[in-house]
């Protein structure tokens, strides 16, 4: 047998064209080339990364960033253990409304979900500092107060994109398969329970593969 | 006759043709199956990889139909008997746990018989599909709302169903409202916005084919392949690097103009009935995406959206005012002639629409595909049965006779399920899907020699996102 898997559900969140949807791409195409997921399109992809003997698979939920769709988020963070809130460093009205992703997050999403704060774009700073319109001080105080991973990244470059999500797959508690489906919601009985467990394995073999 | 019951599954690989060469090495493996050792480990990716692709519905009856599984046979049938008989309706809630209980129960019961007890997890996974699709399709008139209140009427519905309608209805009308609004209105940005509409109402077609199917599964195939077509588009336009940003308005731009009935009923319907293991990843979330969607439309108001021009938008708004109104007046005027004058205030057009057309939701291929299923027929002893008449059987038919009662409302007559015209129907419709699909390509790519596309639809086995990805490429 392989090592465990652990399923993590990433949403990600953030004003239209701050490069969410780069920021997973970069990640996703780097090394694993084996991935045949995910065979729709490049709004849910899947990555995995071994953290010491443990393999996490991400599922990234990728949501619409303009303005009018934000009411569509809570369908997306919904049950997610893990959030990317991300701004682009050279526009402040993208951090603004990072501050407010991360509050609905914690007012309304998982109450245990990791969030990590991404400023990206660092690769235009490279030609010129004075591009940078939010500062680093002003994202970690907000990090910090709020309890947040913070890194700045180029979708461009790679720069820290792999640290991103190792640092979420640390965070994240891991779990054997067999606890996957304790919440369910289901009634059930006590003999049930077991026959739960039994299907929850059988098909996280059966998509093992296609993982 | 084996080879009618093979799913029309244009997502899954080969499957989409009655005969292919796929389907047929599918087969041969199953015969061996009991003289087969359980497949070792470097065999299995290969299994796994397979049960991505193929879900074969013949096979599963056939391993059903074996003596060894009779017990399953009976709890289904029991299960199935006691959810139509003990109780005249039962919340959408209830409906999902027992559904849920019984699967849970009965897929633990697999490994307790022959042949079910040998498979491997690819075919476990078959045989589970098999499961849901079967009493689905027997259940769907008593689990979809849209022909539920059919039976029972919207007053004495539950709380959920009734809400399901009342959705479809809000969602109905606020499309209709909306209507005429144009991609740049959802800041779809211009460069694609020229031939656009030919490629998109080739995904509202796929999306309307969700009323085709009562299997949950088999509805969210048509959702993932309209997720596809959008996905190709937006690959042929370089925008699909945008994620998520370009694809959630195009998803939107296609609900409002697709003309798709009962969308939300169907979205509930498979949240409610999808066997909770199956439905994760992919196929959550664009579950999740087109729900978000249609909330999207179904609060959508002016301000939602980025108007140009106002004067033209006022203008395009109030003809399609004018519009409505006169279609109202007609809708009122035919019900006046009919003398029904029960209030349809709160019930779309929609709902009288599927009052008058009970067949709308059922495509003969499905129903065909269900029907033959004959052992089952006895389910429903104690409901208003229709005629009592001897069944066209399957050559392995079961050895047993049950009475075959058949439900009402299968909008094809008993004498039309023997084999040859079975089987002629369903070449039938088969080959009207294909047309339709071709029709539609020829005019997406105007500029490609018809003999072309047509070859690569048979290539592609008439798979339309598929079809439409290839195409595209070789456009560019």
């Amino acid at each position: 047998m392989s090592n465990p898997i652990t399923s993590i559900k990433l949403v990600l969140l953030g004003e239209a064209a701050v490069g969410k949807s780069s920021i997973v791409l970069r990640f996703v195409s780097n090394d694993f080339s084996e991935n045949k997921e995910p065979t729709i399109g490049a709004a849910f992809l899947t990555q995995r990364v071994n953290i010491n003997d443990h393999t996490v698979k991400f599922e990234i939920w990728d949501t619409a960033g303009q303005e009018r769709f934000a009411s569509l988020a809570p369908m997306y963070y919904r049950n997610a253990q893990a959030a990317l809130v991300v701004y682009d460093i050279t526009k402040p009205q993208s951090f603004i409304k990072a501050r407010h992703w991360v509050k609905e997050l914690h007012e309304q999403a998982n109450k245990n979900i990791i969030i990590a704060l991404v400023g990206n774009k660092v690769d235009i700073l490279e030609d010129n500092e004075d591009e940078r319109k939010v500062s680093r001080e002003e994202a970690e105080k907000l990090a910090e107060e709020e309890d947040l991973l913070f890194f700045e990244t180029s979708a461009k470059t790679g720069t820290n994109i792999s640290e991103v999500f190792l640092g979420i797959g640390e965070k994240i508690p891991l779990k054997g398969p067999e606890d996957e489906h304790t919440n369910g919601g289901l009634n059930v009985t006590e003999d049930q329970r077991v026959n739960l467990a039994n299907t929850a394995n059988a098909s996280e073999n059966a998509s093992a593969c296609s993982c | 006759m084996s080879n009618l019951l093979r799913e029309f599954d244009p997502l899954s690989q080969g499957s989409s043709t009655l005969k292919t060469s796929k389907t047929n090495v599918i087969s041969d493996d199953n015969d061996s199956i009991t003289s087969e050792p359980k497949q070792t480990s470097n065999k299995k990716a290969d299994a796994e990889n397979q049960e991505e692709l193929f879900f074969d519905f013949q096979t599963f009856i056939g391993y059903f139909k074996n003596p060894n599984a009779e017990p399953l046979v009976k709890y289904t049938r029991s299960f199935l008997n006691n959810f139509v008989t003990q109780r005249a309706l039962w919340t959408a809630s209830e409906q999902r746990k027992l559904i849920n209980d019984f699967k849970l129960f009965i897929f633990d019961k697999f490994s307790q018989y022959k042949p079910f007890s040998e498979f491997d997890n690819a075919k476990l996974r078959n045989a589970q599909e098999g499961i849901e699709k079967l009493i689905m399709g027997k259940l769907y008139p008593f689990c979809f709302s849209p022909v539920l209140i059919q039976k029972i009427g919207i007053d004495k519905l539950d709380e959920e169903h009734k809400n399901d309608i009342l959705d479809d209805d809000s969602l109905q009308m606020k499309i209709e409202e909306y209507k005429f609004i144009e991609l740049d209105n959802l800041d779809v940005t211009n460069k694609i916005s020229l031939k656009l509409n030919k490629f998109l109402k080739l995904a509202g077609k796929e999306l309307n084919k969700i009323n085709h199917y009562k299997a949950p599964r088999d509805k969210m195939v048509c959702i993932l392949n309209t997720c596809k077509i959008i996905f190709s588009i937006l690959r042929h336009f370089k925008l699909d690097q945008d994620g998520a940003d370009s694809f959630i308005p195009l998803l939107i731009y296609v609900i409002i103009h697709g003309n798709v009935s009962h969308l939300i009923s169907n979205i509930k319907f498979i949240e409610r009935f999808r066997f909770e293991n199956f439905l994760k990843s992919e196929d959550q979330y664009y579950l999740s995406s087109l729900q978000g969607a249609t909330n999207f439309i179904t609060n959508l108001s002016r301000k939602d959206l980025t108007i140009h021009d106002e004067e033209i938008f006022e203008n395009a708004y109030k003809t399609n005012q004018q519009r409505l109104q006169k279609q109202r007046e007609e809708n009122e005027n035919q019900s006046n002639l009919k003398g029904n004058t029960t209030d349809t205030d709160n019930i779309g057009n929609s709902t009288q629409e599927m009052i008058m057309n009970p067949d709308y939701s059922h495509s003969p291929i499905d129903e065909i595909a269900s029907s033959m299923v004959s052992m089952f027929n006895d389910f429903f002893i104690g409901q208003p049965s229709s005629t009592t008449k001897s069944e066209p059987q399957s050559k392995e038919s079961i050895p047993k006779n049950p009475k075959n009662i058949r439900t009402q409302n299968t909008g094809i007559s008993e004498d039309m399920l023997d084999d040859k015209q079975m089987r002629k129907t369903v070449k039938r419709m088969e080959e009207q899907e294909r047309q339709e699909t071709l029709e539609s390509l020829y005019e997406m790519f105007p500029d490609l020699p018809k003999e072309l596309i047509e070859d690569i639809c048979i290539a592609k086995k008439y798979r339309t996102g598929i079809c439409v990805d290839t195409l595209l490429n070789l456009y560019e």
